[in-house]
């Protein structure tokens, strides 16, 4: 399988160091080494540092010291297309094709009628089933990002670096996806894969690189998601252990991919409520106002209420762990996870009888999950009804309350999370098993 | 970001001076020389001065009103026609209902409300239809233009003279001059900092800029939108008609074609240069009244043809509709140094 002995490395990069303009030292001397045929999985918290150690690889972000090997070749990569032309490619975190064609004209339209023979060329070897010939609009989206791996390798990549490429997906079409790059590695082809689930990046990946402010904190095997967790946050304790208190009906999950009616779900709860109902939407940009400070950013949505509002920012600040130089900062400065830490908090804390989180967990990492979840828990214990969708199964039954399953607009029975069967969550959230 | 701001204007305004310049040098002028008169000629001379005073008050009184629509992310590119219905509306009051009480303030006010409501319209338009107000704003210029050769080749012609002017207005009717310049120079200082709280110190003026800055956001919050859409541009029609009646009844004291001379485009000019901050505009509308004026007598004295200040008023709206590029590409700059 994993061939480390064997194989030679494919790349290497060497004590890199990534300082940004405003003095921000994102990278301390990363080093990390991909054979061929190799699944690697790249870990740390919200700002550990991945993004700018896979841009810097990608040729998005010049490393302040380094270097970096392809082959055992020493290589400088200054632009992504320098880095395909190194044979690296990135699959960001978001779609990219074009809705309204098929995975093949997809491919030609962006790589050219040789990437069309070359892709044609590994599906059939390997046997794939992937579904080139329906437009990517009418696909499921595990499919899809299966579309843009072979895409990334129809240019003749060997290295595809996947962003969070779980982060929307069931569990049946991650187990898809694992078994496509389980049957790429075999031919050869290397994987950077960067994810937040860490019982996928046990599953999944050979070996695991954990980063923890801008250092390696780990390279090697990992079998063991309790292991990984110690390592991403030094030794700390697991936090987010199943919370009590399943069962209680004011929390209700509900556990499904979105796109499969939610929206009109959260708009049920969010028109029949009396005193101020905190929500935070699917798209959290829509919470915000880039441009102004967190304080009038609390300000915008209570503006009728009389709240001390630098007071109340500060406590979110706090006891969010919002990283942010003060309250006066402008949002837009804060980094993603901060700013959703922040939204989600500014909603738990200002509702009154009822709060819809939609996805408030999505791109954290679990330490900030654990996080939410008991401030959650503070919200119900306060008498205050919260109503919370997540797509990510583990995250359902650590959280607890009441577990339904949305599927194509419909929601199943509704069971306590420390009673809920895993396997039959699943098959419902894939579409099996309904009635 | 303040400060990537800040240099994006400044090249704005540095690359419209170049091709200024580049005018004048083919020209046979010499433009440090040229910008020396100009400068003379707007600001140290008595009469040039009270012409620079009197665009300046026109255009920054247009220009406060606009920096509070565009605030709220809507482009009213129909100050113009508001500025001259309101100078219409006046002359109602003054020709037709010769309303005597309180002398200039029953026109003046009547030629803000109707430019106000001029400029709600395609507010109403906006919530109700969708209809992109861009287009509706531009349009009306030329309804309001039309409306004013109507009156001024028709009904309210001055019977005495031939041209196509109407009759002087009675002296009662006239806002007085204060403290040498313009009524309306002291107008546009004192509502300065009036739109600079409405703006900045109130929830209405909170809720405008939330708006603009993320309508989605506005609309999560639950605030109302179609009041924040016809109020915007209500307020700044309400200037702009106020610009126009006030030019009537304090500087022309008549209408005639050349009453639409531009002042409403030059003011978008004026209202970005001033990025959109109410404190900044009456010097941005200063200065930028001291150019208009100096570059006119420099047509007059030096051969330089007013193409070349059309030339550098274009290119420069170019140049600062697209700031928030150039900010993006200073900032890609500076990252890269
Ligand atoms: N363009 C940038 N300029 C300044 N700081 C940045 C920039 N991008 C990321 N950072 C900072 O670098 C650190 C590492 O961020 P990142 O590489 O995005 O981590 P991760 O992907 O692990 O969340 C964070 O503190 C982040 O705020």
């Amino acid at each position: 399988m994993t061939s480390q002995g064997r194989s030679s490395p494919l790349l290497e990069a060497r004590n890199i160091w990534v300082v940004y303009s405003d003095g921000t030292v994102a990278n301390k001397g990363v080093s990390l080494t991909l054979y061929e045929g190799e699944i690697h999985g790249l870990v740390g918290e919200n700002g550990a540092g991945k993004t700018s150690f896979v841009h810097v690889l990608y040729g998005v972000v010049r490393p302040s010291a380094g270097e970096i090997s392809i082959r055992g070749v020493k290589t400088r990569i200054s632009s992504p297309q320098d880095a395909r032309r190194h044979g690296i490619f990135m699959v960001p975190q978001h779609n990219v094709l074009i809705p309204s064609l098929t995975g093949i004209e997809n491919i030609r339209l962006s790589n050219g009628k040789g990437a069309v023979e070359r892709v044609h060329r590994i599906v059939d070897e390997l046997g794939l089933e992937v579904d080139l010939e329906t437009p990517v609009e009418r696909l499921e989206r595990g499919m899809v990002k299966k579309i843009e791996v072979l895409r990334a390798l129809s240019t003749g990549a060997r290295i595809v670096i996947l962003d969070e490429p779980t982060s929307v997906m069931s569990p049946v079409e991650v187990e898809d996806l694992a078994r496509l790059l389980r049957a790429l590695r075999g031919a050869g082809f290397s994987f950077i894969f960067i994810s937040h689930r860490l019982d996928e990046v046990v599953e999944i990946c050979d070996r695991v690189t954990v980063l923890r402010d801008g250092q390696v904190a780990y390279t090697g095997g990992v079998d063991d998601v309790d292991r990984l967790y110690r390592l991403m946050f030094r030794g700390e304790e697991f936090l987010g252990d199943r919370h009590g208190g399943g069962g209680t009906d004011l929390l209700r999950v509900y556990l499904g991919i979105e796109g499969n009616g939610q929206e009109e779900l959260a708009n049920m709860y969010l028109s029949g409520s009396r005193g101020f109902t905190g929500y935070v939407p699917g798209n959290p940009y829509r919470a915000v106002v880039p441009g102004m400070s967190l304080v009038d950013n609390v300000r915008f949505r209570v503006l009728e209420r009389d709240v001390d509002y630098e007071e109340f920012t500060l406590r979110i600040v706090r006891s969010y762990e919002v990283v942010a130089k003060d309250i006066y900062t402008p949002i837009d400065r804060l980094s993603g996870g901060n700013m959703q830490r922040f939204i989600v908090g500014r909603e738990v804390e200002l509702s009154q009888d009822r709060c819809v989180l939609m996805y408030p967990t999505r791109g954290l990492d679990m330490r900030s999950m654990a996080l939410l979840h008991r401030r959650v828990w503070e919200a119900v214990e306060r008498g205050c009804e919260v109503i919370y969708f997540t797509e990510d199964i583990e995250e359902a039954l650590m959280l607890g309350g009441l577990v339904s399953v949305v599927y194509r607009g419909r929601v199943s029975e509704p069971v306590p999370a420390d009673k809920a069967d895993v396997d039959r969550l699943k098959m419902l959230m894939s579409g099996i098993g309904w009635s | 970001m303040q400060l990537y701001r800040g240099l994006a204007t400044l090249l704005a305004v540095s690359i419209a001076v170049a091709a200024y310049s580049g005018v004048i040098i083919l020209y046979g002028g010499d433009p440090v020389e040229a910008y020396l008169k100009m400068f003379r000629n707007a600001f140290l001379d008595p009469y040039g001065l009270r012409e620079t005073m009197r665009l300046a008050a026109a255009l920054g009184i247009i220009s406060l009103g606009l920096s509070i629509v565009f605030r709220a992310g809507l482009w009213n590119i129909g100050a113009e026609g508001q500025y001259v219905l309101g100078g219409l509306a006046a002359g109602y009051v003054v020709y037709i209902l010769s309303l005597h009480g309180g002398g200039p303030v029953v026109p003046l006010l009547m030629g803000a409300l109707i430019g106000g409501l001029y400029a709600a319209l395609p507010g109403v338009l906006r919530w109700r239809l969708g209809v992109n107000e861009v287009l509706t704003t531009l349009m009306l210029n030329y309804v309001a233009l039309y409306l004013l050769y109507y009156v001024v080749y028709g009904v309210w012609r001055d019977p005495q003279t031939g041209f196509p002017v109407t009759p002087e207005i009675p002296s009662l009717y006239r806002l007085p001059e204060i403290g040498g310049f313009v009524g309306g120079l002291a107008i546009m200082l004192l509502l300065a900092p009036v739109l600079y709280h409405l703006l900045f110190h109130t929830r209405y003026g909170f809720k405008l800029r939330v708006y603009g800055l993320n309508r989605e956001a506005a609309e999560y919050a639950g605030y109302d939108r179609r009041m924040i859409i016809v109020s915007g541009l209500f307020i700044s029609g309400f200037l702009a008609g106020l610009a126009g009646a006030g030019d009537f009844l304090g500087s022309y004291y008549r209408l005639m074609p050349r009453f639409s001379s531009g002042l409403g485009y030059t003011a978008i000019i004026v209202a970005l240069l001033a990025s959109n901050h109410p404190l900044l505009v009456p010097i941005a509308s200063i200065l930028f009244a001291g150019f208009l004026y100096g570059s006119y007598t420099l047509a007059i004295v030096a051969d330089i043809p007013t193409e070349a200040t059309y030339l550098m008023t274009g290119l420069l709206l170019a140049m600062l509709v697209s700031t928030q590029y150039l900010e993006r590409w200073i900032g890609w700059l500076a990252r890269r140094l």
